[in-house]
């Protein structure tokens, strides 16, 4: 028992935590719930393989302050972050520490499914490829300059509103930018474009 | 014997004049008559002593009578009053010192001259229209004028005239008493200016101002008291404050009259109907008038008509209300992130549980107990949901309200509920301290909600530069030592400089980088509108304290 992978979920809220373990028991993904990052690094096996469904906003540590720990304690757990809507600032300082990827909630659960999958049966990256490096260095090449410029900007974390200010051009303008990255790059959410830039500049 | 005899008379007693013609009278028994000569020079000297003696008599009885003369002349000269006598013609027969002081010249300078002389020109027609009275009547007669003295002083005399008759030719003539008046009418016109200029000011005040004695009775009415109760001077002094005030009216302020009255000051406000003016609302003050003693004489009446204070009053609460609300939608609008946040969990959780029954029920692996946990689960998720959108509309909606009696504790507990989202998201620590024996106030329900809601977000974010673990918020209720009710709310932020600190209340002054800082401005507009105090301190956990009081008023 002691290999078989297991979804650590790091969550404070009890309704979340809960409906999040059933899904992936409905999945027959074995799960650990705990109600904050510090009850999960006390009870947390290091040996036990399999990832981490971790909140970003939590009261006492939170999701980034625990994945800094987990990084200094080189664990190598692969981390799912959940953040809140408009919380893609955090997201991308966690991508950037090192998470694996980041869901928005409400979720897609089907995606989060695949990824808790992914990551529980390869424990490696699908997307960390180098022909899918490839595939996005070339959708990224399709992207006009302005639009590559308020994609930048989008990863940075910036809403919209900002964006239009900082660029003199109205926010109506900046959605359909917005729209065409998130065509060309065929992202459906905005983490996937995140992904898909971070993954660029890896290789750049 | 005869010669020593008139020689030494003189020198004698009166008792030993008495001795001696006793002695002459013996001696002429013992000489029995024979020598008739003798018996003759005897009877001489009896009659020489007798009429010694009579001769002293009249000597004292002269010096008695000069004595007398000269006291009489004195208290002529020197009584406080002036004496004066006219002939028929008004020419000064005679004067006393005091009457010659009075008119400024020496008593030879006076005599013999018509008094004309000192009169002021246009009373001589009254002067001798009360001298022919005098001189024509057996009664006193009065009269008043002025007289310009050498000096060129103007005096208002009095003077009381009697007729008197000259014993040598049986003619008229007038005994005066002249009386200086001079002060005392200055007196009394001075107390007549000042009652005029009192009467002058208490007309002109917009309060009603009247004196009822203790029997209840009105000595005093300005004239905007008579004007409000009757519009007739002599309708109102002397009535009583049941014939002014009305049945009604009585009734309800007579209780407070009467307590005025037992020596105490009496304040309220009460709603009169007074005739065409309609209802009108009035602060009454009642001041005992006990100055000289424990005992009160009466009672001073102050009403102040507050119609149109109240009417402002009304309307600047409509305006702190529009203010309120303007001020809970804009809060809302920077809570926004955060009732985002509290409104994905349990749409993240719905949608979770809803997926997660979907597979079970595909896969057909699901165990029914529990599908069915976890679609009750969905519904009390949605029900969640609902309470964060309910609880949020009842905050912005625009609620016309009014003055009820309040529980302070459900207030700030109405208020934390509110911030629940906010306080959770700030990582804060929340210590309450409810006092159990609040009385219940007369206050606005929602605009106090909003002080406490101001006051408590305002400390929240006073923390947001401190470490997440050394937040701490303490909200106490209580009743003080002033017997107000108070709110207390503690931070343990970085706290704020002593200037800063006074006028943190302050329009538009603001320590922080966003938002207009007009929070706690409000919140010192409706503690003032409630009467009540709002201050900030240092406390002792390094951070601020935010205080405020509102009175104790029945409702």
């Amino acid at each position: 028992m002691q290999n078989e992978p297991v979804v650590h979920i790091v969550d404070d809220d009890d309704a979340v935590r809960d409906a999040l373990s059933l899904l992936m028991l409905s999945e027959d993904i074995a799960v650990k719930t705990f109600a904050s990052a510090d009850e999960f690094l006390t009870q947390h096996a290091e040996e036990q393989p399999g990832c981490l469904l971790l909140d970003v906003r939590m009261p006492g540590t939170n999701g980034l302050e625990l994945l800094d720990i987990l990084n200094e304690k080189k664990v190598t757990l692969p981390v799912i972050f959940i953040t809140g809507h408009g919380d893609v600032h955090m997201a991308v300082k966690a991508m950037k520490a090192g998470a694996l990827d980041f869901i928005e909630k409400p979720f897609d659960n089907e995606r989060l499914v695949k990824v808790v999958h992914n990551c529980i049966s390869t424990c490696t990256d699908l997307n960390d490829t180098s022909e899918h490096k490839r595939e996005i260095e070339a959708r990224i090449a399709r992207l006009t300059k302005r639009e590559k410029q308020i994609m930048g900007m989008l990863v940075d974390g910036k809403q919209n509103k900002v964006i239009a200010r900082e660029l003199g051009i109205s926010p109506r303008t900046v959605e359909l930018h917005r729209a065409k990255v998130m065509e060309k790059l065929q992202a459906h959410s905005l983490s996937e474009v995140v992904r898909s830039a971070l993954l660029v500049e890896e290789i750049a | 014997m005869a010669d020593v005899i008139g020689s030494e008379l003189g020198e004698m007693t009166n008792h030993q004049l008495v001795d001696m013609i006793k002695k002459l009278q013996s001696q002429i028994k013992f000489f029995d008559c024979s020598e008739s000569h003798c018996e003759i020079k005897h009877e001489l000297e009896v009659h020489q002593i007798e009429l010694e003696m009579q001769n002293r008599a009249l000597r004292e009885s002269q010096i008695q009578l000069e004595q007398a003369r000269d006291s009489y002349a004195d208290l002529y000269d020197f009584a406080p009053v002036s004496y004066i006598t006219f002939d028929e013609k008004g020419i000064i027969d005679n004067i006393n010192l005091t009457g010659a002081s009075l008119l400024g010249d020496v008593r030879g300078n006076i005599v013999d001259r018509p008094f004309t002389i000192w009169l002021k020109k246009d009373n001589l027609k009254i002067f001798f229209k009360h001298l022919k009275s005098t001189l024509h009547s057996d009664v006193k007669i009065t009269s008043e004028l002025q007289i310009t003295t050498r000096n060129g002083e103007l005096l208002d005399i009095r003077i009381e005239s009697i007729r008197s008759q000259y014993l040598t030719d049986n003619a008229y003539f007038c005994r005066s008493v002249i009386l200086d008046n001079t002060e005392a009418n200055r007196i009394k016109n001075e107390i007549i200016l000042q009652s005029r200029q009192l009467e002058l000011i208490t007309d002109a005040l917009p309060v009603l101002i009247a004196y009822i004695d203790a029997s209840e009775h009105h000595l005093f009415a300005n004239k905007t008291y008579i004007e409000s109760f009757d519009g007739l001077a002599n309708g109102i002094i002397g009535k009583s404050a049941y014939e002014v005030w009305g049945e009604d009216n009585y009734e309800n302020v007579g209780v407070q009259l009467k307590l005025a009255l037992s020596g105490h000051k009496v304040k309220f406000d009460m709603e009169l109907p007074l005739g065409n003016a309609g209802k009108k609302y009035f602060h009454t003050i009642l001041i005992p008038d006990c100055k000289h003693s424990s005992e009160v004489n009466g009672v001073i009446v102050l009403i102040g008509d507050i119609t149109d204070r109240l009417a402002i009053e009304a309307i600047d609460r409509k305006r702190l209300l529009d203010v309120a609300h303007f001020s809970r939608l804009s809060s809302m609008g920077e809570m926004v992130s955060e009732i985002a946040h509290e409104l994905n969990q349990p749409l993240a959780a719905i949608s979770i549980y809803s997926d997660a029954c979907r597979r079970m029920l595909e896969s057909g692996k699901g165990e029914k107990a529990d599908i069915v946990k976890s679609l009750s689960d969905i519904g009390f998720q949605a029900e969640r949901a609902g309470a964060v959108i309910r609880r949020i509309r009842e905050f912005v909606s625009n609620k016309e309200t009014h003055q009820t009696n309040i529980d302070l504790n459900d207030l700030v507990q109405g208020a934390l509920q509110l911030l629940e989202i906010e306080v959770r998201s700030h990582g804060v620590q929340l210590k309450l301290s409810y006092a159990d024996d609040i009385p219940a106030t007369l206050a606005d329900k929602i605009l106090i909600e909003q002080v406490i809601f101001n006051l408590v977000r305002n400390a929240l974010e006073a923390m947001d530069e401190i470490d997440e673990t050394k937040r701490i918020l303490k909200v106490e209720t209580s009743v003080n030592k002033f017997k107000e009710i108070q709110v207390k709310i503690d931070d343990s932020g970085p706290g704020l400089a002593l200037d800063k600190i006074k006028i943190i209340f302050d329009h538009f002054l603001t320590t922080k980088t966003s938002g207009m800082g007009m929070g706690l401005a409000i919140c010192k507009s409706i503690i003032d509108a409630h009467h009540g105090r709002i201050w900030a301190v240092p406390n002792d956990i390094g951070g601020t304290t935010l205080n405020f009081t509102l009175p104790l008023v029945k409702g």
